[in-house]
């Protein structure tokens, strides 16, 4: 099989086809890797390199330095939109945590190693109330600023795939972030007309959000993320009856918007387990399934192969709840290998961890996955 | 009406989500002289089995188990001030926390809810709750039970924290220690010398109702 540049790669896999390698990630949002773990690689691989990180960025992710991206095969770079500078500055609380307010109003505090929320701005509010909350401005330019020199440099001048990151998490994400997550839950049951009129409203916002966003790197991207996390360990966070009732009628018209603007594949990152909820996303026109987390119920990717492969890709894979932080480096070759094999059988696959690298996962685990996945080619599955 | 007819119906109430009619029953049963305690556990805890049930068998869903929550907590606040003249009976105290580093407590909050529902005496000590923290109120409260919940591998080795903790001020074995949290398996509560983990919060119920029967 003919060796493929990483944009051609990614392009054939995402259409169903075998390729030279699966391809690989590691970047953006829900595929990157704690400033940690990252600290501890470059030291192992003895590279002067600062890590970088974004202060405010809730998840402390590293920002990734091309000789690693390199030497991993990465085959994506990844876009986003950028932070608005006047929201969010660190101040430390009465224990003398780091914590900041972000434009949506939602009070995030340092723990060792992430910022978590533990305040809700929307948690007492009325219908009446959503009317005088002050949400984000889609149309505020700092959020686009060199975007587009930065996608078209990235189109023009390398050969890689480009995935444009999501900008926030999704529509239901957004919701119990603003109103508590007991509270929206009863929202859903208890009101419905309030649930009903903040969702329209939160989509609202994400069409025009996506709109501007599409604008710009719409011609460019082969992959464009929607992040909302619908799953627990066990299964979805709220019942199917639920999700079709508020969420996938809202998801379809984000979609449908995207698919107006770009013939990007649309990628969604869930955690968890959504196996129940999959061919409603397939319905709706979701393209690429994340982060296929195999310790959740009925997420292997044997059985989402097997079930809806012909649909779907995969994107992810590789457990980040057990086998990366404590398997052995053998473990975790025999790991890649197996989720290589199977998912990456007729194309469909992106190798990746199952969600961002944590901070415990020991670099050899990192090293090891790496090079599993890059060093796999289709000859030796058969 | 007669009394198992109407703690038939709170039970009822309970598995519909209906919070009104549950306290109106409640109420009702109050005034028929019914006790607190009989009121929760063979009117709303009953209820809330059948829910559990469902939840186990996949027809209800997490969403589902916050609304039955609901339900019974607002079913709890016209019960609970009557429970305080019975001399405070329960099936038990339980201590809960999310541990150390750790502020995720969505999940803590419904195991919570849920034990308080059936009975028991919840002493919710929060999110980022430290081992010192855990210990003291160990101490203090004198609970059955502590549930130590964690979402993150980077967090859960506090747990095994708390556990040396207990052992140095020697109350461990006054206790039960049940874990939970995505992070968590029955493989780390043996190698921590937890005794049990759940694999949510309707089995962390379960266990706990077992433990303090026996």
């Amino acid at each position: 099989m003919l060796t493929l540049n990483p944009r051609e790669r990614v392009t054939e896999a995402l259409n169903h086809r075998e390729t030279d390698r699966p391809p690989i990630d590691l970047g953006g949002t829900v595929s990157g890797i704690h400033n940690k773990a990252y600290s501890n690689l470059i030291k192992v691989l003895k590279l002067d390199l600062d890590v970088r990180v974004d202060p405010r960025d809730a998840q402390q992710l590293a920002k990734l330095d091309e000789v690693i991206l390199k030497k991993f095969g990465v085959d994506f770079r990844h876009v986003g939109l950028r932070r608005v500078p006047s929201f969010g500055e660190l101040k430390p609380d009465v224990t003398g945590r780091p914590y900041f307010i972000d434009e949506w109003g939602i009070t995030w505090v340092r723990n060792p190693n992430y910022y978590d929320m533990i305040d809700h701005p929307l948690k007492n509010a009325t219908i009446d109330d959503l009317e005088k909350h002050t949400f984000p401005d889609p149309r505020d330019p700092n959020r686009y600023t060199d975007l587009r020199e930065e996608i078209k440099h990235l189109d023009s001048n390398t050969d890689y795939a480009i995935q444009a990151d999501a900008f926030f998490g999704g529509i239901y994400e957004c919701a119990w972030w603003l109103r508590g997550f007991e509270e929206f839950t009863l929202d859903m049951y208890r009101r419905p007309e309030f649930a009903e009129i903040f969702l329209d409203k939160i989509l609202t916002l994400y069409l025009e959000f996506y709109g501007k966003y599409l604008d710009i790197v719409g011609p460019y991207i082969q992959v464009i993320d929607y992040n909302d996390d619908i799953g627990m360990q066990t299964g979805p966070l709220l019942s199917p009856a639920m999700f079709k009732k508020y969420l996938k009628p809202r998801y379809g018209k984000i979609f449908q918007l995207i698919r107006s603007k770009t013939k990007a594949k649309i990628f969604m990152h869930s955690c968890g387990s959504v196996y129940q909820l999959i061919p409603d996303l397939i319905e709706i026109g979701l393209d690429i399934l994340n982060p296929i987390q195999p310790l959740a119920t009925n997420m292997d990717i044997e059985g989402l192969k097997r079930n809806f492969g012909e649909k779907l890709c995969f994107h992810g894979g590789i457990d980040i709840q057990r086998l990366l932080p404590n398997g052995s480096v053998e473990e975790v070759t025999a790991e890649v290998k197996r989720v290589t094999h199977i998912g990456g059988f007729g194309g469909g696959l992106i190798i990746a961890g199952a969600h961002n690298i944590q901070a415990d996962v020991p670099p050899e685990n990192i090293l090891a996955m790496f090079e599993a996945a890059g060093s796999i080619l289709h000859k030796e599955c058969d | 009406m007669e009394k198992q007819e109407i703690l038939k119906e709170i039970s009822e109430a309970v598995i519909n989500f209906d919070a009104s009619k549950a306290r109106k029953l409640c109420r009702k049963a109050l005034d028929m002289g019914i006790l607190p305690y009989e009121i929760i556990i063979n009117g709303m805890a009953k209820g809330m089995e059948q829910v559990s049930k469902k939840y186990e068998k996949g027809d209800y869903y997490l969403s589902e188990l916050i609304i039955a929550g609901d339900t019974m907590k607002q079913a709890l606040e016209v019960v609970e001030p009557y429970l305080k003249h019975e001399g405070e009976k329960r099936r038990g105290t339980v201590v809960i926390g999310t541990v150390q580093g750790d502020l995720h407590d969505i999940g803590k909050h419904i195991f919570g809810n849920l034990l308080r529902g059936e009975g028991f005496n919840v002493v919710d000590l929060g999110f980022d709750v430290s081992s010192k923290s855990f210990a003291d109120e160990v101490e203090r409260s004198k609970p059955e039970i502590l549930g130590m919940s964690s979402l993150i591998t980077t967090t859960m080795t506090s747990m095994a924290e708390t556990m040396a903790e207990l052992e140095k001020r020697e109350i461990r074995k006054n206790v039960k220690v049940i874990i939970g949290g995505a992070a968590v398996d029955r493989a780390y509560a043996s190698k921590i010398g937890a005794d049990a983990a759940a694999k949510d919060a309707v089995e962390g119920v379960s266990i706990c109702k077992d433990w303090v029967a026996k």
